[in-house]
């Protein structure tokens, strides 16, 4: 095909979708509010998950020690906890720190705590932040049985539950964007269809003149990269502005419950590129593919 | 040129359209084919156009055997034949101008010749002062007269006119007809299907007629 063949099917692409602007308008409408749908289930299920991950960040294990233990065994164990691949944040607090701790939460009282520094009954402890709270319990077997371990505190029911809501949030959420995935491209599919379908006379002349199969496809499949790319762009400035007007919303309205968990919010900025990549991408993929193979079946003439 | 070898076709629906078609039409030569609705005229024209194949038999046009011929290849023949249809088929977005360049185009012909060839071409069927207009500002006849300017666009050596004139008025008619005569004069093969009877006797031209999905007559100096 020659370079001047070739920059005429672009151009005449272009002319297409402005020539049928209803259908076109049409289209980058449907396209536009099935992006939206899915972004905004994306986005909100991106959220859920950094709220759920900083609520998990926040757990901590207690682990407390034999009261005889030497310093030569907390050096062994602060290197065996080291060791453990779910663990983070590994910190020793010895029997005097913790006691100093709580004189000072006692305030005024602090004088009574005093005696109690010659026969401290406070242990030494290690406090350990947990990197995936599904396993915590076999990670807490796992120290209790490291020598010089007298017992654990962790909060296995708090971690129980936010496992859960992960497992339910992710699992529903990919279910939902799959399913308007799928209506999405239902709904595009059945607009390109009756774009192809109001043109079938000019694929017709086309025919009927002895252009190639490839000639009649190549406006179409332009047309619905750029019906697709500029639908991507809409719907990415729609979500943008709505995600931002969101957050500001709720900075501004403090009795919100929610506010109490704003700082785990991601900023849109830290989405932007890969949900655009993935509108752009999904937007002229699906323009290809519906076009591709619903002029297909008008060429058999 | 076109030749049908013993050529039958029966649809899937079990109507027979032609039987035992045999038939010859040599270069430069102008021919009618008539006959009534359901005589086979549709059917004789998929053929020729390679919409259809036959059930049996042999169907050879402008060289290329269509029995044989790859769907790949079908671009490549349809480009050596022009089709002008009862209903001009012409594309309402586009100017008279770009409906006619539309069949270059196609073809990958490179904008120079367009801008020469497309102008020449309005000239021959008289419309070089509507280039600029749409089709829908058209009359029907001057409509029909665009379609046969693109059918004319590549200089194909077989011109083939299904009921050319069934959808505009009788002065025309004769209008188009004459164009169609005038062509053959420049030497392409000029095959017209109609069912109007005495614009085909004004003619005296070999005309021939299906009755049937059969050959019922083929002479020069037909009666109806």
């Amino acid at each position: 095909m020659k370079g001047s063949s070739f920059t005429y099917l672009i151009k005449e692409g272009a002319k297409n979708i402005w020539n049928n602007r209803l259908m076109s308008f049409a289209s980058v409408g449907v396209m536009v509010a099935c992006l939206l749908i899915v972004g905004a289930a994306m986005l909100f299920s991106i959220n859920v998950n950094s709220f759920v991950g900083y609520v998990e960040s926040q757990n901590e294990v207690v682990v407390f020690l034999d009261d005889d233990v030497t310093d030569q065994e907390i050096e062994d164990l602060r290197a065996q906890l080291g060791d453990n691949d779910n663990l983070s944040g590994i910190t020793f607090v010895s029997k005097e720190e913790a006691l100093l701790k709580e004189m000072e939460n006692m305030g005024d009282a602090a004088a009574l705590f005093d005696g109690l520094f010659k026969d401290n009954p406070l242990p030494d402890k290690f406090v350990v932040q947990l990197k995936n709270l599904e396993y915590i319990n076999d990670t807490v077997r796992d120290i209790e049985h490291l020598k010089g371990v007298e017992s654990t505190q962790a909060p296995r029911n708090v971690a129980d539950m936010l496992v859960n809501i992960r497992y339910a949030v992710s699992f529903a959420g990919s279910f939902i964007i799959l399913i308007l995935a799928v209506v999405t491209l239902i709904i595009i599919a059945n607009t390109i269809k009756l774009t192809v379908f109001s043109r079938r006379t000019e694929i017709n002349i086309m025919k009927y003149v002895g252009a190639t199969d490839s000639f009649i496809r190549l406006p179409f499949i332009a047309e619905g990269i750029i019906l697709g790319l500029i639908s991507a762009i809409v719907s990415f400035f729609i979500l943008w502005g709505a995600y931002n007007w969101l957050m500001s919303w709720l900075i501004a309205n403090p009795q919100s419950w929610l506010q109490s968990a704003y700082g785990s919010f991601v900023p849109f900025t830290q989405m932007a590129w890969p949900l655009f990549g993935g509108f752009a991408l999904g937007g002229s993929l699906i323009g290809v593919l519906g076009s591709f193979v619903f002029v297909r079946k008008h060429l058999r003439v | 040129m076109i030749k049908f070898t013993d050529v039958s076709k029966c649809y899937a629906n079990g109507t027979e359209a032609l039987k035992d078609i045999n038939l010859e039409i040599k270069d430069g030569e102008f021919v009618f084919i008539v006959g009534a609705s359901g005589a086979g005229k549709s059917t004789l024209m998929k053929l020729i156009l390679r919409e259809e194949k036959p059930t049996s038999g042999e169907v050879e046009v402008n060289g290329y055997n269509l029995n044989r011929l790859k769907r790949r290849k079908i671009p490549k023949f349809r480009r050596t034949l022009g089709v002008v249809f009862q209903d001009f088929r012409l594309i309402p977005t586009m100017t008279v101008f770009d409906n006619v360049a539309f069949a270059l185009r196609v073809t990958n012909v490179s904008n120079r010749i367009i801008r020469r060839r497309v102008p020449y071409v309005l000239g021959l069927v008289g419309l070089s002062s509507k280039a600029r207009n749409y089709p829908t500002q058209l009359s029907g006849g001057e409509q029909q007269r665009v379609s046969l300017a693109r059918a004319l666009v590549n200089n194909p050596s077989l011109i083939i006119a299904d009921e050319p004139t069934g959808n505009i008025d009788p002065e025309m008619s004769l209008e188009i007809m004459e164009l169609l005569n005038e062509i053959n004069k420049y030497g392409t093969t000029v095959v017209v299907v109609t069912h109007e009877h005495d614009l085909v006797t004004k003619f005296n031209q070999r005309v021939l007629v299906l009755k049937e999905g059969e050959v019922d007559s083929d002479e020069l100096d037909w009666r109806p």
